[in-house]
């Protein structure tokens, strides 16, 4: 089975809840494990809240999500054109965040890493950010 | 996200119900945190028996409330942590820091009892 679909919303928190319950509904045919799907979401809501937070922090753009799947594996693609990462090898760090003081933990990347079976940051600064994702679901 | 807010003697109990994302976050941090000075509070318990997604967000308020309990000598305890948030309390060293109990009267009872103690 495979189906594809694409979002494309304003960078406003609201839509951090929107963003990963539409991934949710649109992975249901799979009839993924709880867990699985909890991993999903937690994965989708880390990388489009920094696309909101750090990618665009107050500027115009828009976020795209594209989530695509082949039999049991998901691809997900959360892309911004916000300032783009200078070091990705320092963001990925756990508990290294550039935003301390708005209590930020630091452990986005690290989420994503642990939840997802692999996880690619593709960053150019002043042109944008793709976090590109990929789970196998269990059967 | 539904939060309610209740005093037990210093000890603030934080009933969080729904999705804890950075959004939602930044919204019940400063209600949680004006209770907790107006009221005199020392120690925090929350309570996520229905809370039923957590990310990275819900790590930094939960770090965030542990530093300013500390300046009090409080704690802060969880209650009704889900197998899905679980993950996410061992994977960020949070259980390092945050105790944990099986209800909220248990965990008023070791508030109490660290008290005696002391
Ligand atoms: N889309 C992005 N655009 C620009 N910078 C980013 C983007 N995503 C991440 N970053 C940078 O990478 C750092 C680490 O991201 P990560 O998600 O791990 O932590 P955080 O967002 O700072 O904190 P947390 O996710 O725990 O709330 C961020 O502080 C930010 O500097
Ligand atoms: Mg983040």
């Amino acid at each position: 089975m495979t189906n594809e679909m694409r979002l494309e919303f304003k960078p406003l928190s609201e839509n951090e809840v929107f963003a990963r319950v539409c991934v949710a509904a649109f992975l249901l045919p799979l009839d993924p494990k709880v867990t699985d799907m909890a991993d999903i979401k937690t994965a989708v809501s880390e990388a489009v809240t920094n696309a909101i937070i750090h990618g665009y922090e107050s500027a115009e753009g828009n976020v795209e999500l594209n989530c695509r799947y082949e039999d049991n594996v998901v691809y997900i693609e959360v892309s911004d054109e916000g300032c783009g990462i200078d070091d990705i090898q320092l963001a990925k760090k756990p508990l290294y965040t550039s935003k301390p003081e708005l209590e930020r933990s630091g452990m986005g990347f690290t989420v994503m890493e642990a939840f997802m079976d692999e996880v690619e940051v593709i960053s150019e600064k002043g042109k944008g950010t793709t976090v590109k994702m990929l789970k196998r679901l269990k059967l | 996200m539904d939060l309610k807010l209740r005093v037990a003697g210093d000890v603030l109990i934080v009933n969080l119900r729904g999705e804890l994302d950075h959004h939602s976050a930044a919204e019940i941090k400063n209600d949680i945190m004006h209770e907790y000075s107006s009221k005199l509070c020392r120690d925090i318990i929350f309570d996520f028996s229905e809370l039923y997604f957590m990310d990275s967000a819900g790590i930094g308020m939960l770090i965030g409330r542990y530093k300013q309990v500390c300046i009090n000598g409080g704690s802060v305890y969880a209650v009704g942590v889900s197998p899905v948030i679980e993950r996410i309390f061992e994977l960020s060293g949070l259980n390092k820091i945050i105790k944990r109990y099986p209800t909220v009267e248990a965990a008023v009872n070791a508030v109490n009892v660290k008290k005696e103690v002391i």
